[in-house]
């Protein structure tokens, strides 16, 4: 991105000592070289220091050890280790389970490390060789005082785990199915996705506001709601399964894709739309004018144009389908993928270096898309009309290349209406179907309604820190000449193209040991969902900040503002909205969000999305749709009470 | 110079906004923090009353299975983010214990409950128990013409393919109950034959102990395994599921509660398990679970079960190495 900045390429051609000079005016300048470093530091602390955890725990193998230490006079007596080694030997023979031992002798004890094998109950191991020792009670007592027992844990650098990977199938078949998952729910939500945008733009005028609202309806709800609404739809014992009497059966690859697509409509959606928009008319109208039929328009000037638009918007739904954490854990029944499968592994076997090897798997295909991403599609658009997308003239297009898109599209908009149906009439109804009694007994959960507090504080912390350090970085990315741009920008997307899961175990082996302790506090579930967050608040800064002149700036400058005044008095009003932008962006990702702080909740600070997950676990549909409901109304409360605001105001923001 | 100054202001003011969030939740002497693996419905009736017995506010993590809550302990050890655990794993108290988690208390209300029930060192109260169940659909049986199972050996017959669900032992502590009991009763190598062919015969696993007795009262399978109070629970409830003991005698588990070393609201704590033990405590725990420990206090259940000799101990010592056995040949 840098390299198309006007200064940058300005820079190109300066020479060597200039550039020298700029990095001392850098170090002269304290505020900038404060900012600069604190930035550098929390993003690399907060974004790259866990990932890099998770990397280096894949290459670790910890086995379960129990220590024995033999307090002995000094001077030991004569042949003392002989003897003691002698009596271990006899000891560890009758213990199952070891895999290596070794006696160390030092001044004043002997300590012997027992190494189990890595799937072996280390108190089990303890007891066993107390018991063995214990044995040989009259041949040890006279060599030592006092034994002492400990348990302990032997790890060593190891590429074991990724052979234990490859070896067995419950752990590549995770791998295998979430790059298929990934490549089927690509290739449904494209199209989709297109056709909505599609049909929108060319449509009947009313049909495009109408068709926004379904397209967007899926963000404001927490991302696993469409598979509670299957689950009650067409689980074993769902609606339809049941008037129909089918043996459905909505667990597995059919419910995780179908729930999948919905989910991600809404990003296609919105990334299509404008591309499309921003084509303009110019070429269609001349194909048009050149007798083409509109099949061949859509079929040979439209999709072609558009192609490196739609294929941007085909590979963040790609990643998007394979870090999904709440589909597959909520739908995915006995089918392994890996976001879930690394949690898995955390939470039943705590088995956190084969839960990093799936998170390097997660993370690979993320980061060849994000490099493809930033060095081959960057300004790789074929825009027609530069600057910001333009209305064009709407023009009939024939119905027999409308009309299916167009049907295709209601189809679709009907099924998430549907969902959001079922959710409500789920909460406010015994069990839907079933007994059709009018109930608000699902709405009343204590614990539903502090969780829901917490969500909010979670999100409004979240919402705050990312645009703010987002917009810093921005601002520090554009306007000002510091080292390592490029170095600071693909540190902060990281946060973003990293799968949630990843950042969850990051965070969880990064800030579980003093002096970083932070897990267990409230604290890191914010520190983690903005850091996340910011690269959305970055890009939405460096776009506004492009359209403003620095010249205000440098006038600022010229009447004796240092840089810091510049940035709060004129730069910081004036990229407001890129700051409320990331400010609502962060506020929604963040009541509905899973994936990672699902890792780092603790009692006390739980979330309502979680919550939400937890209780349909456990087969509460009801109440799980009843705190749906309540989070949905949430979410649209505070966005309708930030329109408000704004128009009461008088800011254009959005 | 000026300009340091100026930015150590703006490091100091970010620094204090910083300082704010973090101490947002800073109460902690008044609030209580539990873990927990009971069932959410229960959460949400008892805290409110243990909230008034003991005078401070609970707050409980969602909903855990009991393996998950377990792992979590034993990956934040030392540094335990809960004060306590309310419902958990005798087996795991028991290991807890041994690893040295638990602070000691020594409860009065705790008195005269037998003494079968608690730890001697005080690391540890049972406040209830429970024995795992099979709960059937009469309904789907009768309509896919299968038997009614009356062993655990019965679940082995193939013609339960497809019919059966289970917990899933990597989670739930319902279904490691249910495996060790079938070590316990056959030996390791006749009970891995056994569930090699029970494996064969689950339509799915599920991550808590409750939800198969869930799907099976839904119509969604068969035969399921779970626990006593999430069977006999729906059947008071009028839905169409059976329980059943099985005829090899099933395993029972104590319900603990234990404080966990570090703890910051101790008081709070040894409240809790004050209450948990009283006659109060107890009545509400009877309400809603099948056999208290208190003698004289009315619970859900009166079926006295054939109860295997259950042997804690040895499933808390032997659970890694049998579970990673488990997940090796059954994992899907």
């Amino acid at each position: 991105m840098g390299e198309t900045f006007p200064e940058v390429r300005q820079k190109r051609r300066t020479g060597q000592g200039d550039r020298i000079a700029e990095l001392g005016r850098f170090f002269r300048n304290p505020g900038l070289f404060t900012i600069t470093l604190l930035a550098f530091l929390l993003i690399f602390l907060f974004i790259v220091y866990p990932i890099g955890r998770v990397l280096l725990k894949s290459f670790t193998v910890s086995y379960p050890a129990v220590i024995v230490t033999f307090h002995h006079p000094r001077p030991a007596p004569e042949g003392f280790k002989e003897r003691l080694a002698g009596i271990v030997d006899r000891a560890a023979y009758g213990v199952k389970g070891i895999e290596a031992r070794r006696l160390s002798a030092e001044e004043r004890e002997t300590v012997l490390t027992v190494r189990f094998r890595k799937d072996w109950d280390d108190l089990k191991g303890l007891n066993d060789l107390r018991r063995a020792l214990g044995k040989e009670k009259d041949s040890l007592l006279p060599l030592a005082v006092e034994i002492k027992y400990r348990l302990g844990q032997e790890t060593e650098a190891s590429f074991l785990t990724y052979r234990e990977f490859f070896s067995q199938s419950r752990y590549y078949r995770a791998l295998k199915n979430s790059i298929l998952l990934a490549c089927i729910t690509t290739l449904i939500v494209v199209p989709i996705s297109f056709c909505f945008a599609f049909s929108g733009l060319k449509g009947p005028p009313y049909i495009r506001g109408f068709l926004k609202i379904f397209g967007l309806l899926p963000l404001v709800a927490p991302p696993f709601i469409f598979s509670l609404a299957l689950i009650i739809l067409g689980g074993r014992q769902g609606i339809i399964t049941r008037l129909l009497d089918l043996p459905l059966n909505i667990y597995g690859w059919q419910g995780v894709i179908i729930a999948q697509t919905v989910t991600f409509l809404p990003l296609g959606y919105l990334m299509i739309e404008n591309v499309l928009r921003s084509l303009g008319s110019n070429l269609e109208d001349a194909a048009l004018d050149m007798r083409a039929s509109d099949l061949q328009v859509l079929l040979k000037v439209t999709i072609p144009l558009s192609a490196p638009g739609i294929l941007k918007a085909a590979l963040l739904v790609f990643i998007l389908s394979i870090a999904d954490f709440g589909n597959p854990m909520l739908i995915g029944g006995d089918v392994p993928f890996l976001a879930t499968g690394a949690y898995l592994l955390w939470v039943s076997e705590n088995n956190l270096e084969m839960a990093a090897v799936f998170c390097v798997f997660l993370i690979i295909p993320s980061m060849i898309i994000f490099v493809v991403n930033e060095f081959f599609l960057k300004g790789k658009a074929y825009t027609t009309v530069s600057g910001k997308p333009q209305e064009s003239e709407r023009r009939p297009v024939a119905g027999k290349v409308l009309y299916p898109m167009l049907g295709f599209s209601l189809a679709v908009s009907a099924l998430i209406v549907l969902c959001f149906g079922i959710i409500f009439l789920g909460a406010v109804t015994k069990i839907l179907m079933v007994d059709n009694t009018f109930t608000l007994e699902h709405f009343r959960s204590p614990n539903g309604f502090r969780t829901l507090i917490t969500s909010v504080k979670f999100s409004l912390g979240a919402a705050l820190i990312a645009p703010l350090i987002g917009i810093t970085v921005a601002y520090l990315l554009v306007r000002k000449k510091i080292p390592l741009k490029r170095v600071l920008e693909s540190m902060s997307l990281l946060g973003f193209a990293v799968p949630g899961t990843v950042m969850g175990i990051g965070y969880i082996l990064a800030f579980n040991t003093p002096p970083l302790l932070l897990t267990g506090t409230f604290a890191i579930l914010i520190v983690n969902e903005a850091f996340r967050n910011i690269s959305v608040s970055l890009e939405a800064g460096v776009s506004k900040l492009h359209q403003i002149d620095p010249a205000i700036e440098e006038a600022a400058a010229d009447m004796g503002a240092g840089s810091f005044k510049t940035y709060t008095r004129v730069v910081l009003p004036l990229i407001s909205s890129a700051f409320v932008a990331g400010f609502i962006y962060t506020f929604m990702v963040g009541m509905i969000a899973v994936s990672a702080v699902i890792f780092l909740i603790t009692p006390g600070n739980d979330l309502a999305s979680l919550y939400i997950l937890s209780v349909a676990e456990q087969g509460y549909l009801g109440m799980a749709c009843a705190i749906s409901v309540m989070l949905i109304a949430v979410v649209l409360g505070s966005l309708g009470g930030l329109k408000i605001m704004m128009r009461w105001t008088k800011t254009e923001i959005l | 110079m000026k300009g340091y100054v100026r930015s150590l202001w703006f490091l100091v003011l970010a620094a204090l906004t910083g300082f704010l969030i973090l101490a947002a939740p800073a109460e902690a002497q008044r609030v209580l923090r539990v873990y927990t693996h009971n069932d959410t419905a229960e959460m949400e009736k008892w805290v409110p009353e243990a909230e008034k017995a003991i005078g401070m506010k609970i707050e409980w993590s969602p909903r855990m299975a009991s393996m998950e809550l377990w792992t979590r302990v034993l990956a934040e050890a030392p540094n335990f983010h809960a004060d306590m655990i309310w419902g958990f794993l005798n087996s795991h108290a028991q290991v807890g214990a041994q690893r040295g988690f638990f602070l000691p208390y020594k409860s009065p209300a705790w008195a005269d409950i037998p003494a079968e029930f608690k730890d001697p060192e005080h690391l540890w109260y049972g406040y209830n128990y429970w024995f795992s169940a099979l709960g059937v659909n009469p309904e789907l049986l009768r309509k896919k013409k299968l038997p009614r199972p009356r062993s655990w050996m019965d679940l082995t017959n193939p013609v339960y393919k497809g019919e059966l669900v289970m917990p899933d032992p990597a989670t739930s502590g319902t279904a490691f109950i249910f495996v060790s009991a079938i070590m316990q009763i056959f030996g390791e190598e006749k009970g891995w034959e056994i569930l090699e062919q029970i494996n064969r015969n689950a339509g799915q696993y599920t991550k808590s102990g409750s939800a198969p007795a869930h799907s099976v009262a839904q119509g969604e399978f068969a035969v399921g395994i779970s626990w006593d109070q999430a069977v006999y629970g729906r059947v008071e409830k009028g839905f169409p599921i059976e329980g059943i003991i099985p005829a090899e005698g099933t395993a029972f588990d104590l319900e603990a509660v234990a404080i966990l070393k570090g703890a910051k609201n101790v008081e709070g704590a040894r409240r809790l398990i004050d209450w948990l033990g009283s006659k109060e405590g107890q009545t509400q725990i009877g309400l809603l679970r099948s056999k208290v420990v208190r003698p004289g206090i009315p619970a859900k259940v009166s079926v006295d079960p054939k109860l295997i000799r259950y042997d804690a101990l040895w499933a808390g010592e032997n659970q890694k190495r049998i579970m990673s056995e488990w997940a090796k040949r059954f994992q899907r």
